[in-house]
């Protein structure tokens, strides 16, 4: 072990000598990073211990120390005795004193003794058996057992070794060269289970019965296997998944993989506040390039329930460096490429897709009929004059979304029927703000960008102006769709100052 | 002048011995009466047991792990065998503590926990008014004059007790921390090589003698460093004198260790007249320098906003205003 070393040499020494007068004192061959000393009598009737380690860990004072603590049979202790007080990410900094420390564990205790708070799950982040390895097993319970799951059941499962770290968990029984397991149902998980004892204790004797039998296989030279252990802690669902492998001495050591579901529940956890409302909505895409593709994928991220893509072109490698899909999918139609992007980062979402150039009417009117909004990245101001008119006959919501000037600005339009000013009507409008087309350099340059080979000239608007656009699209069309209507029905950034007013200066430009 | 108070007060709390031990000193020695007092023999030679050493003097320093065990049998005298009475008192202890007892030279070691704590237990016989524990040397154990050596431990914590009411800093008496700061800067620069503590201790005894001033532990420790170095120059030709005794301090150390302890002391005190000219950061780090370190980091610790090269950096502090309430960033 190495010795701590920190932006603040002056405050772990003052920390330490606080350490001292309290009756701490390194921990031998520690270098000063474990320092145990008298328990907090907060501890009075959780632990028999006498004395308690404080661990500091790299990034002191701006990370928080570990606790450890021996012979604490509650919720947010690992098998080590390792108690979590902050969360990974909290700012506080009040580990840097004494009291800190001690007032951060008498709330703790106190809340061992009286039960957590939902918010206290954040403080688990590594807790679980003491040998933990850095292995996603990824398994998505609905395809194990598609019936449901009941306390007690158990059932066959095989694990595929996808890379050295992620193992998908598959139902019944896999090739040659997987693991063999089970998934196990055990109930109420609180506190979780540490360790086998602790886990015995919550299994059925049929359940402990076959999970001694794996062991058994294990310890007599077969090959390793997994488990995954299914529970309830707080009404919500908790999973454990150990792999039982042999050791050198022909015992079996039991490691705790890092649990990864994969259904959509678990999945859209992450996909902001409206999922739930935007699964209901269809959305049509026009032109899936740099912005589209963007755009498309952040709808389907945040919960969009159907997207229809409409394009023509073939995904170029050049394009693939503003591209949400990458170079495995060259030459694909971008339709297509955008499809497996989005069916690899949002599977609640279906998807139909029209690989073809639209220019006429008829086609329009039909791919928009029954769309609760339609899309436009297109970048061609002539498609936006038709998908406006469509869109006013049709009474469907549309959003336009376009870079102009190399980059330099970019703008979302907004024609919700009824109440916003058709797009084909604002341009001699004077409440709409005209872009500029410049005169010189980035115009021309616009124009002069061709790749070899291709007759499309390449607008060299920067990634990083593609990504905010994006989002704004994304945004201004989630807005809509859940019928907040916050943004108003034209919203332009400037992302690099051009010389006309108002776009001299960086950020919002306010409607004339 | 820099004098860095609130740095001095923490690091002579870095050099305290753990407060637990000083429990455990105590209980230990209560144990060891305890079992002594069920000899009929040592009974009979009227056992008494005193705390002595550093302990007793409160000069120890981290980690504080010998603890002594001053033995005196009330009814004997320096007519009696030291074989006998070391027999006595070693068999007693071997026999209650097995592989834990360790016969010294003239004393018993009994290992007390794994992390070194152990207590001394030294047999000591009435010599008039003063008292004698046995030679060094067993060979002289059977009839010399020279098998006992007169000592008097309990005096020389009178007399620390005596030398600590002054010169005080903020009200604190001030010889014995600069024994302590002493006998850290011996430890860290000098490690096992003789002399030790003790005698050290002695020689800052002696400067207190002939008079120290200062208002701060900086400047007293700063002239300390300087006497003690004179005085080790000295010691050939004028002796060391054990104050509780009254004679030349026994044994007489090799003269090469001492002026190497000399030359050393000179150097430290050259580096503390400097940290007392020096700014907050450059002083911290020449009294870093000064004192070392032990198992428990730097002696000295570095003032806020002062690193480890003597330069000021920004500090970190705590953001309690807001607490673990501020909003997370995401990423």
């Amino acid at each position: 072990m190495a010795e701590l070393v920190t932006l603040d040499q002056a405050a772990l020494e003052r920390f330490a000598t606080e350490l001292i007068v309290a009756g701490f004192e390194p921990v031998a061959d520690s270098d000063r990073r474990c320092w145990q000393g008298p328990i907090s009598s907060a501890f009075t009737g959780l632990t028999s211990a006498t004395t308690m380690r404080l661990l500091l860990r790299d990034g002191w004072p701006f990370r928080h120390p570990h606790l450890q603590v021996s012979g604490l049979n509650v919720e947010h202790v690992n098998d080590e005795g390792l108690v979590c007080l902050w969360q990974e990410d909290d700012n506080s900094r009040t580990w840097m004193y004494l009291d800190g420390v001690m007032s951060r564990i008498e709330s703790w205790c106190e809340r061992a003794r009286v039960g957590f708070r939902q918010a206290d799950h954040a403080l688990d982040a590594y807790i679980g058996f003491t040998t933990t390895v850095a292995i996603l097993a990824e398994f998505d319970l609905d395809v194990l057992k598609p019936t449901g799951m009941r306390d007690g059941q158990s059932g066959r499962l095989h694990g595929i070794q996808r890379h050295p770290s992620l193992i998908e968990l598959r139902p019944g029984t896999g090739p040659a060269g997987s693991y063999r397991g089970q998934w196990l149902h055990a109930g109420e998980f609180a506190p979780p289970p540490r360790n086998l004892d602790e886990l015995r204790s919550l299994l059925t004797s049929a359940q402990n019965g076959g999970l001694n039998k794996s062991i058994s296989r294990v310890a007599s030279g077969g090959e390793a296997e997994v488990a995954l252990i299914i529970g309830r802690r707080h009404d919500r669902r908790d999973t454990l998944v150990l792999r039982l492998c042999p050791d050198e001495a022909g015992r079996v050591r039991v490691e705790s993989l890092e649990p990864a579901p994969t259904d959509c529940a678990t999945l859209a956890l992450r996909a902001g506040p409206d999922a739930a409302e935007l699964g209901t909505k269809r959305v049509l895409c026009f032109g899936l390039g740099a912005i589209g593709s963007h755009v498309a994928l952040l709808l389907s991220e945040s919960g969009v329930g159907q997207l229809h893509l409409v394009d023509g072109e073939l995904l170029r490698p050049g394009n693939v460096v503003r591209h949400a899909a990458g170079r495995d999918a060259d030459g694909l139609p971008k339709v297509c490429a955008v499809e497996t992007a989005i069916r690899a980062h949002a599977p609640w979402t279906s998807i139909a897709v029209t690989n073809k150039v639209v220019w006429d009417t008829p086609t329009f009117t039909e791919l928009m009929k029954g769309e609760d909004l339609v899309i436009d990245t297109t970048g061609a101001s002539p498609i936006v004059e038709i998908l406006s008119r469509i869109a006013e006959q049709t009474g469907v919501s549309l959003i336009s979304a376009s870079l102009y000037r190399g980059g330099a600005v970019g703008r979302v339009r907004r024609q919700l029927p009824g109440s916003d000013t058709s797009i084909y009507l604002r341009g001699e409008d004077e409440r709409y703000t005209v872009i500029p087309s410049g005169s010189d350099h980035d115009g021309d340059l616009e124009a002069k960008l061709l790749e070899p080979g291709c007759s499309s000239p390449i607008n060299n608007a920067p990634p990083s102006a593609v990504a905010a656009l994006s989002a704004l699209a994304a945004q201004v069309a989630i807005d809509a769709l859940t019928g907040r209507m916050r943004y108003s029905d034209e919203v332009i950034d400037a992302y690099e100052p051009l010389d006309e007013p108002p776009f001299d200066r960086f950020g919002r430009v306010e409607r004339n | 002048m820099e004098t860095l108070p609130g740095q001095f007060a923490d690091a002579l709390t870095r050099i305290e011995v753990n407060g637990t031990k000083h429990a455990r000193a105590i209980a230990a020695h209560l144990e060891v009466r305890a079992l002594l007092e069920t000899s009929g023999q040592l009974n009979e030679w009227g056992v008494d047991t005193v705390l002595i050493g550093s302990y007793k003097r409160n000069t120890g320093i981290h980690p504080g792990n010998d603890v002594d065990v001053f033995t005196k049998f009330t009814k004997l005298d320096t007519d009696a065998s030291p074989a006998e009475v070391f027999g006595q008192v070693c068999g007693l202890l071997t026999s209650h503590y097995r592989d834990r007892a360790e016969p010294q030279a003239r004393s018993v070691k009994i290992r007390f926990s794994d992390d070194g704590f152990s207590v001394d237990v030294v047999p000591a016989v009435r010599s008039n008014n003063q008292w004698a524990i046995p030679a060094h040397e067993r060979e002289v154990w059977d009839g010399s004059s020279a098998r006992w050596v007169v000592t008097d431990p309990e005096r020389l914590s009178e007399l620390t007790m005596e030398a600590n009411k002054k010169p005080q800093v903020n009200g604190q008496g001030a010889y014995v921390p600069v024994v302590k700061l002493m006998r850290q800067a011996r430890k860290h620069h000098r490690g096992d090589a003789r002399p030790r503590g003790l005698y050290i201790e002695l020689a800052t005894y002696d400067a207190f003698r002939n008079g120290m001033t200062g208002d701060s532990f900086a400047e007293l420790f700063a002239a300390t460093l300087s006497a003690v170095a004179g005085r080790l120059g000295t010691v050939d030709t004028l002796p060391l004198i054990d104050p509780a005794l009254g004679t030349a301090y026994q044994p007489v150390p090799d003269p090469d260790d001492v002026a190497a302890t000399a030359d050393l002391f000179s150097n430290l005190a050259e580096t503390a007249a400097r940290a007392l000219k020096a700014d907050r950061c450059q002083a911290a780090f020449l009294w870093r320098q000064v004192m070392g370190h032990n198992d428990r980091g730097a002696v000295f610790p570095l003032p806020p906003g002062c690193d480890e090269t003597g330069k000021e950096v920004p500090a970190v502090t705590a953001n309690r205003g807001r607490g673990s309430n501020e909003a997370r960033g995401f990423g």
